[in-house]
């Protein structure tokens, strides 16, 4: 009888991440943010900087850490740039779209009623186009260019925290503080942004770390589709299109990137699963990780009616 | 039951009425002129007159409503329009060349992906905590931070360069042809009894269900790993094992039982499936939707573009739609909750 209880309440937590791989997270995505930021110091080459007689050198060959691409350019420098874009471009997304996502679903949650059920329907048509799909129609419209690339990964991804968002608050309004915060006479935007936003903070933060490795996947499958940011700036996603057709003759430019890519998306990965041992062991997110991890990755789509839709996990 | 698919599809409906309206809005309204987006900024000034004629034609002289209604109308007769790139073949028939091989690939690779997922999250949630658990998940963690078209480039690298046994491109040798029943080239190969082609199909289709399947399988075995858990530690697993019923036995109601949430879980994942495959095709130089995506966009062609971001989204809807219904058949918990709203 004890073993069973013991059992129920230890084993039906997930095992936390070791601290050896998380440490190993957390430093592979601040080395990469210190190698982006500096990237113009650190790149041995200019990134666009081409020289016709040194093309397809191997990675070793003299001057040329990892080598040089079909136009002679050094494949180093531009990793180191595409980093920097890469980085730059998941963060700004990251921030932008939780700002957005955040705020629509902490008011859909708190005034609830007709603005509730208006919102979550959109948020139903929005999370049934798979993330990656709209992005490509949004930048296919809007046209190529960092602006536009940012605005488009935005618009298709807030949902992924309207929701969940949302769901979180649902929980939270009827709690005493709020209802005396309520009597006190707080307006519903101090309640809503001082009193249930910094209570939502942990499933915020998971979700943003998970948004970040997927905006940077998103972002390298639209370069690599020619949608990102035009031919002459270093994009990891760029940069593996173009390894594609020499994948025969020079492999490393088509490898390199990728692993590049990898890094990154796998740190914040790791960070969210972290973060979400580290602020969740038993809050209604619990079952959400399901959740999460299908509107933070890549399909953003949704079962309306198993249960309540809307709400970010079944609740206990 | 019956009351309950209807319940959903009409809610399905709503939604693909919804993204209807959002799929006009991204492709119609925002960009603010269709004709200068189709012809890139440098051609507008000398449009002159046929500027007007190209309002006409896309209806864009009509007020927004109008246009919705007319878009709505068209797209559910499913005439898409013409293409105005390809000396104005219907999109439609370009979408039945390209739809069938997308849906082939598609199932190909989420078998694959269902091959390897449910035997690696099985072994995962039963010997939890184990070498075995940590090294299926720090597999399947691996493969969710992969770019699924970064892997299918080390495949070709692999497969067709260093030890070349696999062609890398098309859906068949250039010197063979399939007659055309379902549109889809193994099927119609095997149905016509044509084994030449349909080998010679198969291995065009080796690499990039591999590369999708492989993907996918990633993104289940994570989900289904914790769904298979939520059933093992619950108490009537324990009065089971109380009453010395068979370790075999055991696994067998765990499995039943964690069933109708993995035929979500695959439902939820067509999605990812389906945009799985616009990157793929791309790589693979494979002609089905996403490579069809791909080209239209790059030709500024528009009809197309709307075409098939609109199929591929219902398509996506209606595969929840399923999922959904069978996880009320698989799970009737589902059916009495439904019989206490409705």
């Amino acid at each position: 009888m004890i073993e069973a209880k013991t059992r129920s309440s230890t084993k039906r937590r997930r095992r936390p991440l070791p601290n050896a791989i998380v440490g190993a997270a957390w430093a592979t995505l601040i080395l990469f943010i210190v190698i982006g930021t500096l990237a113009p110091v650190l790149a041995p080459y200019v990134p666009t900087d081409q020289s016709l007689v040194d093309r397809l050198q191997p990675p070793g060959t003299d001057g040329y850490l990892l080598g040089t691409d079909q136009l002679g350019r050094d494949v180093l420098s531009r990793l180191i740039h595409g980093a920097r874009i890469s980085l730059f471009i998941g963060f700004i997304v990251m921030l932008l779209t939780a700002v957005v996502g955040v705020a629509i679903g902490l008011v859909s949650g708190y005034v609830g009623g007709k603005v509730d059920t208006v919102i979550m329907r959109i948020v139903d048509m929005w999370l049934a186009f798979p993330f990656l799909l709209m992005a490509i129609a949004l930048v296919a419209v809007l046209g190529r260019g960092l602006d536009k690339l940012v605005f488009a990964l935005v618009l298709s991804g807030w949902p992924g925290f309207a929701r969940p968002v949302r769901g979180e608050v649902l929980q939270l309004r009827e709690r005493e503080y709020i209802l005396s915060a309520r009597v006190l006479g707080v307006s519903a935007f101090g309640i809503m942004f001082k009193h249930l936003l910094p209570n939502i903070m942990p499933t915020i933060l998971v979700l943003a770390a998970l948004d970040l490795g997927a905006n940077i996947l998103a972002l390298a499958a639209l370069s690599f589709l020619g949608l990102g940011m035009g031919a002459e700036v270093a994009t990891w996603g760029g940069m593996l299109a173009a390894g594609r057709n020499y994948v025969s003759s020079a492999w490393w430019l088509a490898a390199l990137p990728g692993i590049a890519i990898f890094l990154v998306v796998m740190a914040s990965n790791l960070i969210g699963d972290w973060l979400r041992d580290r602020y969740d062991p038993r809050s209604p997110f619990r079952l959400a990780k399901n959740e999460a991890e299908i509107t933070a990755m890549a399909s953003r789509t949704s079962t309306p009616g198993t249960t309540d839709p809307y709400v970010a996990g079944p609740t206990p | 039951m019956a009351k309950y698919i209807v319940q959903r599809l009409g809610q399905t409906l709503i939604v693909v009425l919804g993204v209807t309206v959002i799929v006009f809005f991204i492709l119609r309204v925002m960009p603010g002129d269709p004709v200068q987006l189709m012809f890139g900024d440098g051609d507008d000034a000398n449009l002159g007159e046929a500027r007007e004629r190209y309002e006409q034609l896309l209806g864009l002289d009509q007020p927004l409503p109008v246009q919705y209604v007319r878009f709505l109308g068209e797209i559910t007769t499913g005439d898409f329009g013409n293409s105005i790139v390809r000396g104005g073949e219907p999109v439609s028939a370009m979408i039945e060349r390209a739809l069938p091989l997308t849906i082939e690939l598609a199932i190909v690779a989420l078998l694959i992906a269902l091959a390897i997922a449910i035997p690696v999250a099985i072994l995962s949630a039963l010997k939890q905590n184990t070498i075995w658990d940590r090294g299926g998940t720090a597999i399947a963690l691996v493969g969710v931070s992969l770019p699924s078209f970064w892997q299918g480039i080390m495949l070709i690298l692999f497969f067709a360069v260093y030890i070349p046994i696999l062609p890398v491109s098309g859906v068949i040798d250039s010197s063979m042809s399939v007659e055309r029943i379902t549109g889809m080239a193994f099927t119609d190969a095997v149905l016509t009894g044509n084994w030449e082609a349909a080998r010679s199909v198969a291995r065009h289709l080796v690499l990039p269900a591999i590369t999708l399947g492989t993907a996918v399988a990633a993104q289940f075995v994570r989900v289904l790993r914790s769904s298979l858990l939520e059933v093992k530690h619950q108490d009537f697993i324990d009065a089971f094992r109380a009453r010395g019923l068979r370790e075999r036995t055991i696994v067998r109601h765990m499995l039943h039982n964690a069933l109708p949430t993995t035929a979500v879980i695959v439902g939820l994942r067509i999605g990812a499936l389906l945009s799985g495959t616009i990157v793929i095709e791309t790589v693979f130089a494979y002609p089905g939707m996403g490579n069809l995506l791909i080209q239209a966009i790059n030709a500024r062609d528009f009809p197309v573009v709307q075409g098939v971001v609109v199929l591929l989204t219902v398509m996506v809807i209606f595969s929840n739609l399923v999922a959904d219904v069978i996880h009320g058949w698989l799970d009737p918990r589902i059916k009495i909750s439904t019989k206490g709203t409705a």
